[in-house]
């Protein structure tokens, strides 16, 4: 049987590669990582993100055949030892979610978008977060979370 | 006016047309002269099932009465009003909570609600915290399971969640507090009156602490002595009212919070159901032996016509979600044709014109009306979290994981579809992802539990997107004729004579009932009656406007329905908005002014001031831009919002909300940080739904399938300028706030749109009627 092997959350994993099943249900059904959500199956509302060697992802439309030998951080592997990521912590401080579906994916994508451009702006804010659906509309507190986390950045480099 | 009162104000209208009433000072009454036809309409409250009915009576009044009258009657919701009836149904059964004292000194609380996102949990361990003196993180909170004994008293839904909550939870906890105290009293061999309590321990009056856990283990069940107890006085209140984050933030952040899909229930496997291609669509035949022999496929079974003879499809059950999709896509099924195979929304639209009920007729004096036809499509709620449910009917006792809103009434109709008593069905409610009024339902729960006893395994049913936008419930398709009649006034100046409102809606599924088994029957059996029952308790009209009468019919169409937020509020209330501000302008009147002067309503009035200071209402704008207000009354509470829009000659772009401006006025806040989420939540459906998208219905089946084709709004859709102002307590029980901002934002936008760009709006989503703007 093929195996597929690759790392999620610093974690080595080898598994039958039977199917072409897509990583979003491998990751949950199978290894159990239920971080990464579905949303819509389709990649149009980022509930899955997840980082793939670096890069957002979105898990309901990548192959598993595509993971060989990639590593991938899902919302479970952001916080380092029980240390919130600054984007976490901001998240907190600024009470953003509400039914909290959504929320993994807006944070990796907000994390992402703080390592490409540490100080946003409302448009850059925008442009960066319009891929990421939220029913509940936590837009605005996702909007000022950002700020405060790009300020949390700065203080501690 | 009191209850008492009331049933006068309707003696005097059965009455009256017996006889002339004269000198009445009622405002209600407008009096006209000369009117050729005379008509007389009349609500009349039939008996305790609060049913309504509609009499119209051509002719009742002689012609030589020259005096006769048109009677405006205050609408039944200002005098009981859902959140009145929701109450009255479930005090009986409120004062029932699990809190127990753990030894380890820690509280352990079952809430009988649903948390959906809204942010009851948080508010409940608030109340909780205060009148036990123990510390929010001292409180293990979860969801209580479906418990029959709760009958009523366990539903969540029409925003009265805090308010049902209110005096139950202080006082049982108060309750419990009084008796902690006195077993410490006991212990230290001292009065009562010498214990002091704090965090979680008892204080005797030489410092020496006891924890709660030495003293008591707590309360569970029915505790109908505590409607006795005194809640602490609101101004020792050290929790209640000040701003606290959501109790799960650092679980949402990290992942941890547990959806129902994402729960360990041992051998519970993914399942998918292929569903036909129109809506009520059967299977006829199918072939599975291209699907059954795919990688990770455990089982494939068709699903049975349930009780009510509603179609469903054929179950895949595999190892993974991803496996069950390609093994539903390698079925061959042939469908039977739906049960509406060419109904599209325009034929819905024509069918409801025709069973809609006539506005009042032209008033023959020198008047004048404003108003028209609105049409507000299908709707879907679209929460992030599709339907689902773990299910395992395998054994004696039927058990069930889902997000129940009405998880009583889930059960009643678990065990009617399985033929097992509601006792044997547990309903395990787990958290949600978003509602919007979908949970009202359990649609996946008994399709889950029919499934796992069909395959004999437990399993974990989970609605795709897809399925959730074309088969799952929508807000039902509404036209409404709304008209106000106002004197021209050559000699004295113009007034309003009538406001009218005949709503004709694809009939709204109400069979949750009170979300058990007993009124969730009745919902069933008689939709008309309960449909009206809600209908009159939420709509009224809050200003002066002389005769108002607001009526409803419905019909029912194949799209199965559930209450969007805001029920009947977030299309009636948003139509009559739009007419004020139309009235105003007829009048030559500022919208706001306009308001002020005829608003029948303090609070109102001092939400409308509030935004309207605080927006700088009538400040100049550039062309195409404009402000715009909605004002919205319901669930004891008061809100106005004032937006501001920019639009766009180009048809490519789609106007947007540049500014939003709320005050609210609930009577007392209870949780500032999550109540404003709740407002900028509601705030940006309104954009969702009036600027941007919904469903529609095309020969027999909803044509949009996902958030790519049904366009929410996004971040870019929504200004980071939002201000939310709430107004200080008044010393009432907190009223209700989930969908009290939803209609008057709407409004607000419909208006702004109107100023800006002198298009009246009568459809919906704005963008696809009006692309000009």
């Amino acid at each position: 049987m093929p195996q597929i092997t690759f790392n999620v959350n610093n974690n080595p994993v080898s598994i039958d590669a039977e199917n072409d099943d897509e990583l979003l249900y491998l990751l949950r059904d199978r290894l159990g990582i239920t971080g990464p959500k579905y949303g819509c199956g389709v990649g149009v509302c980022g509930a899955c993100t997840i980082f793939k060697d670096g890069e957002l992802a979105r898990p309901c439309i990548v192959p598993m055949e595509e993971v060989e030998g990639a590593s991938l951080t899902t919302i479970e592997g952001l916080a380092v030892d029980d240390i919130l990521h600054p984007v976490q912590e901001a998240w907190i401080n600024e009470d953003v979610a509400q039914c909290g579906f959504c929320q993994a994916g807006q944070i990796l994508t907000a994390v992402k978008l703080l390592e490409s451009n540490p100080n946003p702006n409302d448009d850059d804010i925008d442009d960066a977060m319009s891929d990421n659906i939220c029913r509940c509309g936590t837009y605005h507190r996702i909007r000022k979370a950002i700020k405060h986390a790009a300020a949390l950045i700065q203080q501690t480099t | 006016m009191t209850k008492s009162n009331h049933a006068e104000q309707i003696e005097t209208i059965t009455s009256s047309q017996k006889h002339d009433q004269s000198g009445s000072d009622d405002e209600h009454i407008v009096e006209l002269e000369n009117t050729g036809r005379r008509k007389f309409i009349g609500y009349m409250l039939k008996g305790s099932s609060f049913a309504v009915a509609l009499h119209i009576t051509s002719g009742a009044i002689r012609p030589q009465d020259a005096n006769a009258r048109l009677l405006g009657i205050p609408e039944l919701a200002d005098e009981l009003d859902l959140t009145d009836l929701l109450l009255i149904s479930g005090d009986p059964f409120y004062y029932d909570y699990l809190i127990k004292i753990t030894s380890d000194n820690r509280v352990r609380f079952e809430l009988p609600r649903m948390e959906v996102g809204q942010g009851i949990l948080t508010a409940a361990m608030m109340i909780l915290a205060e009148e036990l003196d123990v510390e929010m993180s001292s409180i293990d909170a979860t969801l209580s399971p479906a418990e029959i004994r709760r009958a009523t008293g366990q539903i969540t839904g029409g925003s009265h969640a805090v308010t049902s909550l209110w005096d139950p939870l202080r006082k049982v906890a108060a309750a419990l507090l009084h008796k902690i105290k006195l077993s410490a009293a006991v212990h230290f061999g001292i009065s009562v009156n010498e214990i002091s309590t704090e965090n979680g321990f008892a204080v005797g009056n030489d410092g020496s602490r006891i924890a709660y856990s030495e003293l008591t283990a707590g309360v569970e069940g029915r505790n109908d002595a505590a409607r006795l107890a005194k809640p602490k006085d609101p101004s020792q209140y050290k929790i209640i009212g000040t701003p606290q984050k959501r109790a799960d933030a650092r679980d949402i952040v990290t992942g941890k919070l547990d959806f129902a899909m994402d729960l360990d229930i041992p051998d519970a496997m993914p399942t998918v159901v292929a569903r036909p291609p129109s809506l009520g669509g059967c299977v006829i035949t199918y072939d599975d032996s291209e699907a059954i022999g795919l990688p990770g496929v455990l089982a494939i079974k068709e699903v049975p016509l349930d009780v009510d003879a509603n179609s469903s499809g054929v179950a895949v059950v595999a190892r993974s979600f991803g496996e069950a999709f390609r093994a539903r896509d390698a079925l061959n099924i042939t469908w039977s044709e739906g049960a509406a195979e060419h109904l599209s929304d325009a034929e819905v639209i024509e069918q409801l014109r025709a069973i809609n009920l006539p506005t009042l007729p032209k008033i023959p004096l020198a008047t004048d009306s404003v108003g028209g036809e609105f049409i507000f499509p299908y709707l879907a709620h679209a929460p992030m979290e599709t339907m689902t449910a773990v299910a395992d009917a395998t054994g004696s006792k039927i058990r069930v994981w889902t997000g129940a809103k009405t998880p009583l009434a889930a059960q009643a109709k678990i065990a009617r579809e399985l033929g097992v008593l509601p006792t044997d069905v547990e309903v395990n409610v787990i958290q949600s992802g978003g509602s919007f009024g979908r949970r009202l339902f359990f649609d996946a729960a008994v399709e889950g539990a029919r499934i796992s006893q069909i395959v004999n395994r437990p399993i974990k049913l989970m609605f795709t997107r897809q399925d959730d936008t074309k088969f799952g419930r929508a807000r039902p398709l509404s036209l409404h004729n709304v008209k106000a009649t106002y004197t021209r006034g050559f000699l004295f100046g113009k007034k309003v004579l009538s406001f009218d409102h005949r709503a004709a809606t694809a009939e709204l599924d109400l069979e949750h009932g009170f979300g058990e088994g007993i009124t969730a029957l009745g919902g069933e059996l008689a939709p008309a009656a309960f449909s009206q029952t809600v209908w009159h308790s939420t709509q009224l009209v809050q200003y002066k406007f002389g005769v108002t009468s607001l009526l409803l019919n419905e019909k029912k169409f194949v799209v199965p329905t559930s209450s969007w937020r805001g029920i009947y509020s977030g299309t009636a209330a948003v139509a009559n908005e739009i007419v004020v501000d139309e009235l105003a302008r007829a009048m030559n009147k500022d919208e706001c002014q306009f308001r002020l002067q005829m608003l029948d309503d303090e609070r109102s009035k001092a939400v409308l001031r509030k935004v309207s200071r605080e927006g700088k209402w009538g400040r100049r704008m550039k062309k195409g831009r404009a402000q715009g207000l909605g004002l919205h009354k319901e669930y004891k509470s008061r809100a106005a919002v004032l937006v501001e829009l920019q639009t766009f000659k180009n048809p490519e772009k789609e106007c947007k909300v540049t500014k939003i401006v709320v005050a609210l006025d609930v009577n007392r806040v209870l949780n500032p940080t999550g109540l404003e989420a709740q407002v900028i939540g509601a705030a940006t459906d309104a954009i969702t739904y009036m600027i941007r998208t919904s469903l529609h219905l095309d020969n027999g089946a909803i044509r949009e399938s996902s958030y790519g084709d049904f366009e929410i709004a996004r971040m870019r859709n929504t200004p980071p300028d939002i201000e939310v102002h709430f107004m200080p307590p008044n010393g009432e029980t907190p009223g209700g706030a989930g969908e009290l901002v939803v209609p008057a934002a709407a409004a607000a936008i419909a208006n702004a749109f109107a100023r800006a760009t002198g298009i009246a709006p009568r459809r919906f989503p704005l963008r696809d009627f009006y692309p000009e703007g």
